[in-house]
């Protein structure tokens, strides 16, 4: 495969340029589209006025048969998953449920043509968790304590609070919320 | 002086032009490198599709992920493809394949809703192919010298295709941060992700903690700026391949310091910085080494090839490549922010020497009519304690001589011009120039030559415009003194 004439590889810089436009209109109305010519913008966790940086983040509670109960770091339960990934996943599987969440229209061509784009937005809002995420969360917890029976485990949302005044950070933690899922 | 569009084609077509041996050089790091980054995919089967959330792109047509066995048939591929790109071998077929299968495994790593930021490695083979990087240091290249067939020649329009690529992907990431608040004086953002980096994401280490002791505002906020700056230097820097040199040589102490704080390794970025290095200094250090690789190409047969390719694929799917780490923290990753650092440090260092060292005679072309000008020539003949400098006035005869012998229009006398090493220089770029020649203090000022020229000029451009109403003009072309007659011409 050759690029042959002077004025085909102009073009081919001016659509790499102009590929730019619906690239920066679709990560601005939608998400970041992939594969897409970016970088990671970090644009989302600053201080505000009053110098208060809030991160968003959980502590997962197990509540096991017979009453035992254990800790698990969103990092133990995801460590399958890249550690780059694991935040994201729990913020997308297992956020506390939406009070009104939208409605995904399902019966439509753009859920027939695509579906994995319909399912994306239906995760997000589900009031309960899909079964096959609550069996993979069981299976998941029978391997981390092979001697324990998973009864629920309960994600804690809260937010970390620090302020920039303080040297080195302390964090506050503000609940957010929980979402609760059972194995019967 | 040239047209814009005489620019354009001067930075698609041959800025960026390199040797076939540079190029195949490139072709074996890159190879190498993705040889520790293999395989990638593995981990997606043990989820269920309830964890199918795709970002806009080639996976929205799908409902979950596919099975095992295509993961490890993508990654075996892609290992097999790397192994025939390290040697060079049907080098266009084994990029566009390593590409492809690269591509295709991440779009669904990425269906989980996170996307890391490494499509470098994908645009770099797909790109670097048709810039002849399987022409040096190749079985292709053997293969063509054996069959005596003509071999592509080596084009220059690719590196500069990814330059622009990665110019282009870097202000991604500085439009948002600037138009976020990163900018603001108040929003201390690097130290946030820093927090979310400990707090969250779980990378705490011994950099983190020790920075957080600090709590100097201006020490937060000169890494708030100068992440938003650098990742705008590379698209403002990308017509002249030195400068952008330079932005990418920075730009790797940038990401070793994220890879030591934050435990981000950007490697993939470092590697398409490495497309635009000057490759022929290794080639000089390392000949030997290159001639025992050349040898040893011309003993490998193509069974060779793919059956050791075959070999490393097994290896690497059924015990895991020894060259990657189960824990979070990369130590490969950083060591290769180490390494490229400390190149970028010699490059820097050796830009600087060839910037300090001063040419042994200067002639400097000025508007013997403005007060401005007249005022620095003053100034130079002052302070040029090695006699360095020698002047004409722009309207005398021996200016009009050298005007037109570099090409440049009789009534250009918008700019003072400064001839050196038999180069011409004018506007800001001659102005710094002629400081650098004074020596300290003055020739510190040189450093702002690493302001893109565009913007540099455009403020020359103002005072000169202005510099007959502020400065005052003079009557009469200046007529040197006895004194000064020796330094004129």
């Amino acid at each position: 495969m050759m690029l042959k004439g002077k004025s085909t590889i102009r073009l081919l810089f001016a659509a790499v340029i102009l590929w730019q436009i619906p690239q920066y209109i679709i990560t601005a109305r939608f998400r970041e589209p992939y594969p897409a010519l970016s970088m990671p913008d970090f644009s989302g966790t600053l201080a505000d006025r009053n110098g208060n940086i809030r991160l968003r983040n959980v502590k997962c509670k197990v509540l096991f048969q017979g009453g035992g109960l254990a800790w698990v770091s969103p990092h133990t339960l995801l460590s399958q998953a890249p550690d780059s990934h694991r935040a994201l996943i729990m913020t997308h599987m297992f956020s506390p449920p939406a009070a009104t969440p939208d409605q995904v229209p399902l019966r439509t061509l753009k859920a027939q043509l695509f579906p994995g784009w319909i399912l994306s937005r239906i995760r997000g809002q589900e009031k309960g968790l899909d079964p096959q995420t609550k069996e993979w969360l069981k299976r998941r917890l029978q391997v981390l304590y092979p001697s324990a029976t998973p009864q629920a485990i309960t994600f804690v949302w809260y937010e970390d609070v620090f302020n920039v005044s303080q040297v080195p950070p302390v964090a506050t933690q503000v609940p957010i919320g929980i979402r609760e899922v059972g194995f019967e | 002086m040239t047209t814009k569009w005489e620019s354009v084609d001067h930075f698609i077509f041959e800025e960026y032009k390199t040797k076939a041996s540079s190029l195949g050089i490139y072709r074996i790091v890159f190879a190498a490198y993705v040889l520790t980054y293999l395989p990638r995919h593995l981990w997606i089967p043990s989820f269920p599709d309830s964890f199918f959330n795709p970002p806009i792109g080639l996976t929205i047509f799908f409902t979950g992920f596919p099975g095992a066995p295509f993961f490890y048939a993508v990654n075996g591929l892609a290992i097999g493809a790397a192994v025939c790109l390290l040697f060079g071998y049907r080098t266009k077929i084994a990029s566009t394949s390593f590409a492809l299968l690269l591509l295709i495994g991440n779009c669904w790593a990425y269906s989980f809703g996170k996307i890391d930021h490494d499509i470098t490695l994908i645009f770099i083979p797909l790109i670097m192919q048709f810039a002849g990087w399987g022409n040096g240091y190749s079985m292709d290249a053997k293969r063509h010298a054996l069959e005596g067939g003509r071999q592509e020649e080596t084009t220059a329009w690719p590196l500069a295709l990814m330059a622009l690529i990665v110019g282009l992907a870097m202000m991604t990431a500085a439009v948002p941060k600037a138009a976020s608040g990163w900018l603001d004086p108040h929003s201390h953002a690097v130290r946030a992700h820093m927090l979310y980096n400990v707090f969250v994401t779980g990378r705490s280490n011994w950099f983190a903690e020790h920075m957080f002791r600090i709590k100097s505002g201006i020490f937060w906020k000169f890494f708030d700026y100068s992440a938003v700056a650098i990742e705008a230097a590379f698209l403002l820097t990308v017509v002249r391949r030195q400068a952008f040199r330079v932005v990418a040589a920075l730009a790797c102490f940038f990401h070793l310091g994220i890879a030591l704080s934050m435990e981000i390794a950007f490697v993939g970025n470092i590697i398409a910085y490495a497309a635009v290095a000057d490759w022929s200094a290794f080639e000089s250090r390392a000949g030997g080494m290159l001639r025992v690789w050349n040898r040893m190409l011309g003993g490998l047969s193509a069974w060779c090839v793919l059956g050791g390719g075959g070999v490393v694929a097994f290896v690497y799917l059924r015990f895991g490549n020894p060259l990657q780490f189960p824990q979070a923290w990369d130590p490969l990753g950083v060591t290769l922010c180490l390494l490229s650092s400390v190149v970028a440090a010699v490059f820097l260092m050796g830009l600087l020497r060839d910037w300090f060292r001063v040419p042994s005679r200067a002639l400097i072309l000025f508007d013997g009519f403005c007060g401005l000008c007249n005022g620095w020539v003053d100034f130079i003949l002052g302070h040029d304690r090695r006699l360095l400098f020698r002047f004409a006035a722009l309207q005398s005869p021996a200016g009009q001589e050298v005007l037109n012998r570099f090409g440049l229009p009789p009534d250009f006398i918008d700019s003072f011009v400064l001839v050196e090493d038999g180069r011409v220089y004018y506007r800001s770029s001659a102005f710094l120039r002629a400081l650098r020649g004074l020596g300290l203090p003055y020739s510190l000022a040189a450093v702002f030559i690493v302001i893109p020229r565009v913007l540099r000029d455009q403020v020359y451009r103002v005072v000169a415009a202005h510099r007959l109403s502020w400065f005052g003009r003079r009557n009469t072309c200046r007529v040197p003194t006895s004194e000064e007659a020796g330094r004129f011409i």
